[in-house]
């Protein structure tokens, strides 16, 4: 090939045929059934999607070495359907799967429905305009091809988690016992708008590192080493960083209930005030923030 | 740890994320530490609000285990780099060096007094050395009893640890303790590269190329690729000494594989080491396999052994431990390893391109955490250099 490769989408642009041959040789993708157009033309679609409009050819040819390329080549091959590919796949994360599936659902019958499940749709049972539609043709390479199968599989797992709950039926609400709910509870006391706000703009200031740590520890009952491996960093860094953070957020809330015009008896009062006592408008929280537009709908996946 | 106020829960809870969800490309990179900069903090800003995406990367985390492994792959490189340091210019060392030497005079002071009414006249070098010797005998009968073997637990139950119950300076075996304090140089390059890994940094991406895809989870991927860690391993591995027979069958229908510590401890006194060391060694746990095949562990340096369940339908046939890292395999292939002295096991695939075991795990031999060999009753044997995440068949 000479000159350069032509990929698909405004952002790539076009790459020198040199870098594009060595992107397609570390890829191994040949060994799968790809071609080197087949395979310039995935390297296109997935840069333009990540690369921002205008990104040099230096930009593009750096983030495509930057993707698991190896992985990329053999996901895509087993969605066009090559044989040789789905050999490969199925020696190298069958069990994988099955694992990452029994990791998730703690039990082994749900394990594999779980499993076979997200298998038939990596496989592509379902056709969409005559097409077979199959779920590895989303894989990106931005990061491993495990990591993103569990990934899925954890997905799967807490949207069906979801549709469990949500569909309930009442008779079935009924047998666990929902007529004997509690009546509902008495009006509780409105609490005062300045702690809602200050607490809201002292969070708001927080580091989104931060808000995670707080959120995954207070929230979600992680440990200190579970969020030290999300974060990839030492369970004593986070032990630190929460200390520091809880101390932060109570001084901060202070202050801003001072600057609000309480005293410092009224603030801290209000700070100790049962969370019970406090109603909380969370319809108005849900429109607080916008999502970034960065990421996809899931519903793409 | 410090609480917050239950206004702060209760409106971190009610702060709602956009529908727009990263996919599981992005969670999984930003689980690997893939992402940019940039990418990871409108991860981790969706993440602060969103619960059911804190649960989806929580549930894909890897097992601990196996996580810990890549982290020990990633940092091989520098622990190559830290091996070719002398070991005992590591502050660790000056220190535990220092206070040994502060014990060892403290205690020779205080038997000195105790008994000069019948010894006044005992030559120093003799009085030093004595109530050293004296207090290690003793030291089994003061220290606390180990814990009670767990229940069987299954591998899937290794993913996630209980919550809150985690303790954050969890106590370690004693023979880790000791294994690698007062191993030779190997270990304490062993001990180097698990202690950056742990801090996690090596599994961030170079900040000169935000791009860079992540070498160790690169080598998880290939089995063929990698000379880095080749290089590494084979460094580590030409500074390590002969790997000990861990699986011989003693007495009593165990394999004592404890004894190879033993001997190497053994070797390190001759060199003039500090006798403590040595018999610390004896302290820790003590591995073996019964003529039935079940993997046994003693804490009382063989007396009494309870077995150990590590996973359903698999019969060992060796065990070998290196510090805290014990290693078992069996019938089928099966190996097994634990990083944590034998309270959790994630199992090892022994695997190269499409090759797997042909026969039984019959020996395991580790050089180090790093370099080790698997031998089985077949005649084939399966090398590692970093820690069980890809192998070579010979």
């Amino acid at each position: 090939m000479s000159g350069t490769v032509q990929m698909p989408g405004s952002v790539a642009g076009r790459i020198r045929a040199s870098a594009a041959a060595d992107l397609y040789q570390h890829s191994h993708a040949a060994d799968v059934g790809l071609s080197e157009q087949e395979f310039a033309r995935i390297l296109g679609e997935i840069a333009t999607k990540h690369l921002p409009a205008g990104a040099k050819e230096s930009d593009a040819v750096g983030f495509c070495r930057g993707l698991r390329l190896e992985e990329l080549a053999l996901a895509r091959a087993c969605a066009a359907g090559h044989e040789r590919a789905w050999e490969l796949f199925l020696t190298r994360y069958r069990e994988k799967l099955y694992d990452a599936a029994r990791s998730i659902t703690r039990e082994d019958s749900s394990a594999r429905e779980l499993a076979d499940s997200l298998y038939a749709d990596l496989y592509g049972t379902e056709t969409r305009e005559g097409r077979r539609t199959c779920k590895l043709n989303y894989y990106t390479g931005r990061g491993s091809l495990e990591g993103w199968l569990r990934a899925t599989l954890a997905q799967e797992h807490v949207n069906r988690y979801r549709r469990r709950h949500r569909d309930v039926s009442l008779e079935e609400k009924t047998e666990a016992g929902a007529q004997f709910a509690a009546a509902d509870p008495p009006p509780r006391q409105a609490p005062d708008p300045r702690l809602v706000e200050a607490t809201d703009a002292v969070l708001a200031a927080l580091a989104a590192e931060e808000r995670f740590i707080l959120a995954s520890y207070h929230l979600d009952g992680r440990t200190l080493a579970e969020i030290a491996r999300t974060l990839g960093v030492h369970e004593s860094t986070i032990s630190r960083k929460l200390e520091k953070v809880a101390r932060a957020v109570r001084e901060r809330i202070m202050d801003e209930l001072l600057r609000r015009g309480m005293s410092r008896r009224q603030a801290e009062e209000a700070l100790v005030t049962d969370v019970r006592d406090v109603a909380v408008d969370v319809t108005a929280r849900l429109a607080q923030k916008d999502g970034t537009s960065a990421f996809y709908r899931k519903s793409s996946d | 740890m410090a609480e917050v106020p239950k206004i702060v829960r209760e409106r971190l809870r009610s702060q709602a994320a956009a529908d727009e969800h990263p996919d599981a490309n992005l969670l999984s990179a930003f689980s690997e530490r893939g992402l940019t900069e940039q990418e990871r903090e409108q991860v981790l800003d969706h993440l602060s609000r969103c619960a059911e995406c804190r649960e989806v990367v929580a549930l894909s985390a890897l097992p601990q285990l196996e996580e810990e492994r890549l982290v020990a792959a990633a940092a091989a490189g520098r622990a190559s780099a830290g091996a070719s340091r002398s070991w005992w210019r590591s502050p660790i060392v000056h220190w535990s060096a220092l206070t040994a030497a502060a014990l060892v005079v403290l205690i020779a002071v205080g038997e000195r007094v105790r008994l000069r009414p019948e010894h006044s006249a005992s030559a120093p070098a003799i009085a030093s050395y004595e109530p050293a010797e004296k207090q290690t005998a003793l030291a089994p009968a003061t220290v606390p009893a180990p814990p009670q073997q767990k229940q069987p637990q299954k591998l899937a139950e290794t993913a996630k640890p209980p919550r809150r119950a985690q303790a954050f300076n969890a106590p370690q075996p004693m023979g880790a303790v000791s294994g690698r304090k007062g191993a030779s140089g190997d270990r304490v390059a062993t001990g180097s590269a698990t202690g950056a890994g742990i801090g996690g940094h090596n599994l961030l991406p170079p900040a000169a190329l935000p791009m860079k895809p992540h070498a160790n989870a690169d080598a998880a991927a290939t089995t063929t690729d990698g000379p880095a860690f080749e290089s590494a391993g084979e460094q580590a591995q030409a500074k390590a000494p002969p790997a000990p027979s861990a699986a011989a069958k003693a007495s009593g229908g165990v394999s004592a594989a404890a004894a190879p510590a033993l001997r190497t401890e053994g070797a390190a006194l001759s060199e003039g080491r500090s006798a403590s060391f040595t018999k610390r060694a004896f302290l820790g746990p003590r591995w073996g396999v019964s003529d039935s095949g079940d993997l046994q562990r003693s804490f009382d340096s063989g007396r009494s052994w309870k077995e150990v369940t590590v996973a359903e339908g698999v019969s060992f046939r060796a065990v070998a431990v290196v510090a805290n890292d014990v290693w078992a395999g069996g019938s089928g292939g099966a190996l097994f390893h634990s990083a944590d002295g034998g309270e959790h096991w994630g199992r090892v695939r022994v695997q190269a391109n499409d090759r797997t075991p042909s026969g039984d795990i019959v020996h395991i031999e580790f050089a180090d955490a790093q370099n080790g060999v698997v031998a089985t009753s077949t005649g084939e044997s399966w090398r590692t250099s970093d820690a069980g995440l890809t192998w070579r068949w010979q």
